[in-house]
């Protein structure tokens, strides 16, 4: 062979065995050496055939490749020209591969940035890869197309090397547009969501905090990144049902839950109503992959439910009582217009009699004097009213001056007993009772009070005791009858006014009625205290206690 | 000459009945309340009955009741003398069949005696 190799060997057969001759034997050599040559180029022809086969492969499968490629990519040499596109790219674009081939790129369709400014060919990320021979990538540019409209692309720009040198660049790219709606249609959700003024909380199924918006931040207090990884139990107020575990297993089953109402507390431990509206997140095959909540406060809104709760149970409680006064004013009156009309028909008969007819001087004596009792009756329950109107709008004043108790009770007693001679009345008096610092004829009034009473609820001939005693700074009075004495009912409400109206039982006793409710006030404007023990048909005791001295405020010792 | 019951517990208006009555010629029995007053009417069996309304032990209306569930002294003409006289308690004592009239406090002498005469007659 041409290296000298040994391929093979050169036979030549005659028919007869002959000695080659000198000259036959070189030609020989050369045939076989020409016979070498041709073998060995042969096998160089078939050697470069496969290369050129294994070449062609390669360009189609690239070619393949770059066509079924769905980013778009095409090539450019040292000048920016283009040398290759692919049909993506070509799509994207708008110019076909014939249009472009040996045009420049950056001058087509790199020419302005997105707010339309023109993008000097210097500052091309492109071609500077083509000085630099670096990868450049870039996120945020914008392409032109043939019609002149852009649209956001990401692209790499790869050098092309070739012999260690430089020769161009490779750019694959990405059209944004679906991805940038995408993700702007995403930022407005997530704004709507991070400026609701309802909280609205992302959890995973187990209840741990994935988002957080600002409207939860202002509704509990916390900031998102205390919570968010925390479970959203710690919202729960202590002392409060745990109704989370509960909650989360609804939501795992796929149940929704609208407007539930519950407590939670803020990160202040303030407690809140608030209402929740509780849905799973599904993914897009339907896959239970976590939980979100809507909060809202309602603390207010229930607070004003408990207040108007409140206001109306108030209302028909004040409604009531309203009525049951007006009721009992309606009855107290016609309770003394009886009285009044009863006290008049003595008064109008007797005065009658004595003018149009003849009678005795002792009979006109009676009848005047009877004349007289119905007109003292007649007055004292028009003090007794005026009396409760004082009472009643708080005018009732003490005069105060020097009393001897024991005479009070004395004269009056005297007085009780020329109206009442059945009555036997007894008098016990404690004779070391200093004169107090009193208003006498308002004492007077609470001693002809109840003495009235004891007789009027006495059979006659009953026993009325009087007792007075000393009792460190004050004076004790006790009046005792024998007397049908007061049920329980009646005595607990003995000292109100219009008690006595109110039960059909008692009606028809004389009088307004009012008499204890001011011998009470009478008492307590002194500073001493009133009260009544009793046992029906066992008689009652009533007792008052009267300081020494009613302008000072005394201290019970 | 007739039989009258008077059921009035003020001692005033017992008296001025008594002293207006006197110079008729009825007997006249008062009562102080409506017990005492049916024990009277029972015994004496009185032309006619002239009651108050508010008494003690029983009133005016109890005794009403009392005379209509006894068959011999239902028929007994019953006169109300009442202070506390309205128009709707006057129409609700006219529907009582035994009230027969009504007498508003205060009442003359004279009203007093026409009553009696009407009721009692003086011819009976």
């Amino acid at each position: 062979m041409s290296d000298g190799t040994l391929f093979g060997t050169l036979c030549a057969v005659d028919p007869e065995p002959q000695q080659l001759a000198q000259k036959q034997a070189d030609l020989l050599a050369v045939l076989a050496r020409i016979i070498a040559t041709a073998i060995e180029l042969d096998n160089e022809l078939e050697q470069r055939r496969m290369v050129e086969r294994k070449l062609q492969h390669q360009l189609e499968f690239t070619a393949t490749i770059t066509s079924s490629l769905v980013s778009g990519l095409f090539a450019i040499d040292q000048e920016g020209c283009l040398t290759l596109i692919n049909p993506a790219a070509q799509r994207a674009l708008g110019w076909t591969e014939a249009e472009l081939l040996g045009k420049d790129m950056h001058q087509l369709i790199h020419h302005q940035h997105a707010d339309g400014t023109p993008f000097p060919k210097e500052e091309c990320p492109l071609l500077g890869v083509v000085g630099s021979g670096e990868t450049v990538r870039i996120d945020d540019d914008v392409f032109t197309r043939k019609d002149g409209t852009m649209f956001p692309v990401a692209y790499t720009s790869q050098p092309i090397v070739e012999d260690g040198q430089v020769r161009g660049a490779v750019v694959s790219f990405r059209d944004m547009t679906e991805r940038k709606r995408a993700e702007e249609s995403q930022a407005r959700l997530a704004a709507i969501v991070q400026s609701s003024d309802d909280a609205i909380i992302g959890k995973t199924l187990d209840g741990v905090i994935t988002s957080w918006n600002r409207g939860a931040e202002n509704l509990y207090g916390y900031s998102a990144e205390e919570v968010v990884g925390q479970h959203i139990s710690i919202l729960v107020p202590p002392g409060y049902p745990n109704d989370v575990p509960n909650l989360l297993e609804q939501l795992r089953r796929g149940e929704h839950l609208s407007h539930y109402e519950t407590k939670r507390s803020t990160r202040d431990g303030k407690v809140l109503d608030v209402s929740l509206t509780l849905s799973p997140i599904k993914d897009s095959r339907d896959n239970h992959v976590g939980t979100s909540t809507i909060a809202r406060d309602i603390t207010e809104r229930k607070q004003m439910e408990k207040e108007r709760a409140q206001a109306l149970v108030a209302q028909r409680a004040a409604n009531e009582e309203l009525e049951r006064i007006n009721k009992v004013r309606k009855d107290f009156v016609s309770v003394v217009s009886h009285e009044f009309r009863t006290a008049l028909t003595g008064i109008q008969g007797f005065s009658q009699m004595m003018r149009d007819e003849d009678f005795r001087v002792e009979e006109m004596t009676e009848m005047a004097s009877d004349i007289y009792e119905d007109a003292t009756r007649l007055n004292r329950m028009i003090s007794e009213m005026l009396d409760l109107d004082r009472m009643e709008s708080g005018r009732m004043t003490l005069n105060l001056g020097e009393v001897d108790l024991n005479e009070v009770l004395v004269r009056t007693t005297d007085q009780i007993r020329s109206n009442a001679p059945g009555h036997r009345i007894r008098l016990q008096l404690d004779e070391g009772i200093p004169e107090l610092l009193a208003d006498r004829d308002k004492l007077t009034q609470v001693v002809t009070n109840l003495l009235t009473n004891a007789v009027k609820y006495s059979p006659e001939g009953g026993e009325i005791t009087i007792h007075s005693h000393l009792e460190g700074g004050f004076v004790h009075v006790r009046v005792t009858d024998e007397g049908i004495g007061i049920r329980p009912e009646v005595l607990e409400k003995l000292f109100e006014p219009y008690t006595r109206v109110e039960s059909q039982a008692t009606r028809y006793i004389q009088g307004t009625g009012l008499g204890l409710a001011i011998s009470r006030q009478i008492v307590i404007l002194h500073g001493g205290e009133i009260w009544a023990e009793s046992e029906p048909g066992a008689g009652s005791i009533f007792h008052f206690t009267i300081p020494l001295d009613a302008s000072r405020p005394v201290t019970d010792s | 000459m007739a039989k009258i019951v008077f059921c009035e517990d003020d001692p005033m208006v017992q008296k001025l009945v008594r002293l207006t009555l006197r110079s008729t010629p009825h007997d006249i029995y008062v009562a102080g309340n409506g017990a005492e007053g049916l024990v009277l009417i029972e015994r004496e069996l009185p032309q006619v009955v002239f009651t108050d309304i508010s008494m003690p032990e029983l009133d005016g209306l109890q005794l009403i009741q009392k005379l209509q569930a006894r068959a011999h002294l239902k028929h007994i003409p019953v006169v109300v003398v009442t202070a506390s006289v309205q128009p709707h308690q006057m129409e609700e004592l006219y529907r009582q069949a035994a009230v027969a009239d009504i007498l508003a406090k205060p009442f003359s002498v004279h009203e007093l005696r026409a009553k009696v005469d009407q009721f009692a007659g003086t011819n009976s």
